[in-house]
């Protein structure tokens, strides 16, 4: 039978080459081999990175989109409930991150890995405290001092700490106890950052220059935790940082002295029918040049609805005072806008597993319209636009 | 009639989006794309019906509930309640499955008992030490605060104590009246 097989097969292939189009011959010899080789880094041009949370013990990824038109072009990623901050120019990547060899037992470690995003490079890495917080990403949880020497880094054990590494040396420089306070915003005028506390009050940690000390000062109360509670996310308006409740109130504070202050509290849904409440994780996003603040939103929220998708995101003129436009921008949980005169707009829909982008308009009241889209696979609830 | 077949159905509309939202959001705390196909059957072929306890069953544990627990996300005590329901996952409302370990620390709820119209302090014990999702998600939150209140807060890994690290789902124990 065997004899039969190979008998029959050399005679298939006799008959190949008889009948073979002699245009194949022909070609042989101009005929060259693909090569294989990695590209050597992304295309260059504007960039958006949605920071992709894996929660089972496998990889967390940020993934790179062009900001022109969300084509995909390329990813870093590290291990499992990351979190992921960006440089002020873009080009260097950082995230915090969990490995756990048995993946849901076990010991494991916790690491900051440093990324060339040109490249999509690893090319740093720094052993942590095995304290990372095991939490829903937030743009808080992992910032850059100002000067981007050091990394801050949010621990929950569930108590509380901060890590700070210092970048230079690739060394862990101190752990600063945060007892009852969650969340990192750091100073723009010193080394350091403030934290919200449980309390309603802030506390800020000014750093000696090694990094290695801290001094604290706690603020007045800022905002009441229980009847008006402001969320994690926020951003800076003209050097002020800006936060808001679930209740949709806008609070500016002042961190310049070296202890948070509150400059104002705008209730940016007040007299609006419907009873519309803040809805999503990265809920606070500010253009500069235009002065307008961009919140998602939903309405007749209620206790439990603040981390829903978004039924609206609105333009709020934070100069004037006054409400621009609502864009009809449904099931985001996460926005970015960038900082020029002519605005984009990016967000992030859980339900539909996708990332949009949207052009909007100064000359309409801010109104936003979708230009782009591209589906992103897994839980995320952050976003960051780079230059 | 009219009118409250409307109302029906707009309830039902309301209440196949909460879950949709619900499964969603959960999925940071679980598979999200385990989940994500069955928000869309779940959403819309399975509406949730309301919980109705007046069911003349015998009362249990001294909070007026019948002997056998409800497993749907409507439950009183599932108020804060943010993950996978241990119930569909082999365990029980108070129990971890089989081959999981409970969590050591909790976030906890207030929710109101309709059985007695008393607060009630629920603790969210994740069930930890095993992979894979289970269970459908359940997303209420109410009374969630960010980390700034780690006790209230539903968005951490409660599993963050324990030598086993994985999340599998999570338990709703009624510890206490609330003051």
């Amino acid at each position: 039978m065997a004899k039969k097989i190979a008998a029959s097969f050399g005679l298939l292939c006799a008959l190949a080459g008889a009948f073979a189009p002699v245009g194949v011959f022909a070609q042989e010899d101009e005929f060259v081999p693909e090569t294989l080789t990695a590209k050597a880094e992304m295309d260059p041009g504007p960039n958006v990175f949605v920071s992709v949370q894996n929660w089972g013990g496998g990889p967390s990824v940020a993934v790179i989109f062009s900001a022109d038109d969300l084509h995909r072009k390329g990813s870093v990623s590290g291990g499992s409930q990351s979190h992921f901050t960006l440089s002020a120019d873009g080009k260097t990547a950082y995230m915090a991150s969990g490995y756990y060899p048995r993946y849901d037992s076990g010991e494991g470690e916790h690491v900051l890995q440093v990324f060339d995003v040109a490249t999509n490079a690893l090319t740093k890495e720094i052993l942590l405290p095995y304290k990372l917080a095991q939490y829903t990403d937030d743009l808080s949880l992992l910032q850059l001092s100002a000067d981007e020497k050091f990394a801050f880094i949010q621990n929950a054990t569930p108590a509380t700490s901060v890590t700070v590494v210092d970048l230079t040396t690739g060394e862990v420089a101190q752990e600063v106890p945060s007892p009852g306070c969650f969340g990192i915003y750091p100073m723009r005028s010193a080394l350091g950052f403030s934290a919200i506390c449980n309390d309603g009050a802030f506390t800020t940690y000014t750093l000696s220059e090694d990094g290695k000390t801290f001094q604290s000062q706690k603020s007045e109360t800022i905002f009441d935790p229980d009847a008006d509670p402001i969320y994690l996310s926020a951003d800076r308006a003209d050097g002020d940082l800006l936060f808001i409740s679930y209740h949709a109130n806008v609070y500016r504070l002042s961190d310049t002295d070296g202890v948070i202050t509150k400059v104002s509290v705008t209730p940016i849904a007040e007299g609006v029918d419907g009873n519309w409440g803040t809805s999503g994780y990265t809920v606070v996003s500010y253009n500069d040049a235009n002065g307008v603040l961009f919140v998602p939103m939903h309405s007749e929220h209620h206790d439990g609805s603040h981390y829903h998708g978004s039924e609206e995101v609105w333009a709020y003129d934070l100069k004037k005072n006054e409400l621009l436009y609502r864009s009809p921008l449904a099931d985001l949980v996460a926005i970015q806008v960038t900082d020029g005169e002519d605005p984009e707009l990016y967000g992030f829909s859980l339900k539909d597993g996708k990332v949009y982008k949207y052009d909007v308009d100064p000359t309409a009241r801010f109104a936003a319209k979708k230009v782009a889209e591209h589906a992103v696979e897994g839980f995320a609830t952050t976003l960051l636009v780079s230059p | 009639m009219a009118k409250m077949i409307d109302m029906l159905l707009e309830w039902m509309d309301t209440a196949a989006e909460d879950r949709a939202r619900g499964i969603a959001k959960t999925s940071g705390r679980r598979s999200f794309l385990q989940k994500a196909g069955l928000a869309l059957v779940g959403g819309v072929v399975l509406p949730m019906l309301p919980y109705d306890n007046s069911n003349g069953q015998a009362f249990a544990r001294g909070l007026g509930e019948p002997d056998e627990l409800p497993e749907d996300c409507e439950y009183w005590r599932y108020c804060s309640l943010h993950g996978s329901l241990c119930s569909q996952c082999g365990g029980s409302v108070t129990q971890c499955p089989p081959g999981s370990t409970p969590s050591k620390v909790a976030w906890v709820g207030t929710c109101r008992n309709p059985n007695d119209d008393k607060d009630y302090l629920v603790s969210y014990n994740d069930c930890c030490g095993k992979g894979g999702g289970c269970g459908d998600g359940c997303s209420r939150q109410e009374g969630d605060r960010p980390g700034y209140r780690y006790g209230l807060a539903s968005e951490s890994s409660w599993c963050l104590a324990n030598t086993d690290r994985g999340i599998h789902c999570t338990v709703a124990i009624v510890v206490g009246l609330a003051e």
